[in-house]
């Protein structure tokens, strides 16, 4: 089986694949000639692409959590898994993850992901830890969300970094 | 024997003047050729990986389609000239062309035919009812070449093929397909 993992760092990072569109055209009237584009995303086998990384706005000291809606919310991490076309994938990660602080502190971040063969989140669905069937789109492309909440009632001040790992391979 | 024919040309040519009519000369050219992509123009294969071969058939959504306006009855050849898709010189995709067209006036796969290789040669023909005269004017030829008052109907052309991903680096490959379209006489 082909794996691919992918680590979400705390670090804005935008691949942004744009689409090769030049059409071409030459007419003179007893003759026509016009081009259109061939195009194919080549990957090896399946791979994951971070499109947005999760933004926490700033944290007020009033505030004792920090939810950001992998369904609704704007923050949230984005990626995209790529493979080929139809297959089915199964999808796992750790739903709580520690955030460090330099100090030595930590907070326990809990994860929340939202799922999509489409590119709109408003209708994907909220994905369990445990294994799940899930099947490519005609592109090969499969979207998750990355959401989740923390505690930060009684955190330090300061920044806290951590990663979330989340593994897709074909079944 | 020259010089002598010449000048008599010369002199009878006002004579002929006199009892001449005038007359309207009216040479009919073909209507322009209007080639459109009505897709995205874009052949777009998505997500592949190494070592597949992938195909977009005729009834695939994917496929591109061409409207070929012309005359009536009045037959064209289409050559297509595609090439492989390539991210840099050492690693290209190999491209096979599918294509096929229309010719009975209505967008419509089923009625396609397929080219011959890369070529296909047809007349736009137009089903009944279907009959678009040009607007361009009314009788005598214009600056643009245009024909008068012929009928113009529209053909449709189809594009659509099979990749060989080989054992090839990742990245987005693209290639261009050129349609060329001409009258045949």
């Amino acid at each position: 089986m082909q794996k691919a993992t992918i680590i979400l760092l705390a670090v804005i990072a935008i691949n942004y694949l744009a689409p090769f569109t030049a059409i071409g055209q030459d007419q003179n009237g007893e003759s026509s000639r016009i081009s259109i584009n061939a195009s194919a995303q080549v990957v090896e086998s399946i791979e994951m692409v971070t499109v947005q990384d999760m933004d926490f706005s700033p944290v007020q000291s009033s505030q004792q959590t920090i939810t950001i809606d992998p369904l609704s919310d704007s923050n949230t991490g984005k990626m995209i898994a790529l493979g080929n076309a139809e297959s089915q994938i199964r999808v796992s990660f750790v739903r709580e993850r520690t955030l460090t602080h330099t100090s030595g502190s930590t907070l326990t971040f809990t994860y929340e992901i939202a799922g999509n063969d489409e590119d709109d989140q408003s209708s994907a669905e909220i994905l369990q830890t445990d294994n799940r069937d899930l099947t490519l789109n005609s592109n090969g492309e499969y979207y998750f969300w990355i959401g989740g909440q923390v505690n930060v009632e009684n955190a330090r001040p300061g920044n806290y970094n951590g990663n979330f790992t989340i593994e897709v391979e074909y079944i | 024997m020259k010089k002598t024919l010449i000048g008599f040309l010369f002199f009878i040519l006002p004579f002929s003047a006199i009892n001449a009519q005038m007359l309207a000369i009216n040479v009919e050219a073909p209507p322009e050729l209007t080639v459109t992509v009505t897709t995205d123009g874009v052949l777009d294969y998505g997500t592949v990986l190494q070592n597949n071969s992938y195909d977009i058939f005729l009834g695939d959504p994917k496929t591109e389609i061409i409207s070929i306006e012309g005359q009536k009855n009045k037959s064209v050849e289409v050559t297509i000239a595609a090439q492989d898709l390539m991210l840099d010189a050492s690693n290209t995709i190999s491209y096979t062309l599918g294509a096929s067209y229309a010719n009975q006036g209505e967008e419509n796969k089923n009625q396609a035919e397929p080219f011959n290789g890369n070529t296909a040669t047809f007349e736009v023909n137009g089903s009944q009812g279907s009959r678009n005269e040009n607007s361009n004017n009314q009788g005598n030829s214009n600056a643009t070449g245009s024909g008068g008052g012929q009928s113009t109907e529209t053909a449709y052309v189809y594009i659509y093929g099979n990749i060989d991903v080989g054992n090839v680096r990742a990245g987005t490959y693209t290639s261009q397909i050129t349609i060329s379209v001409s009258y045949t006489n």
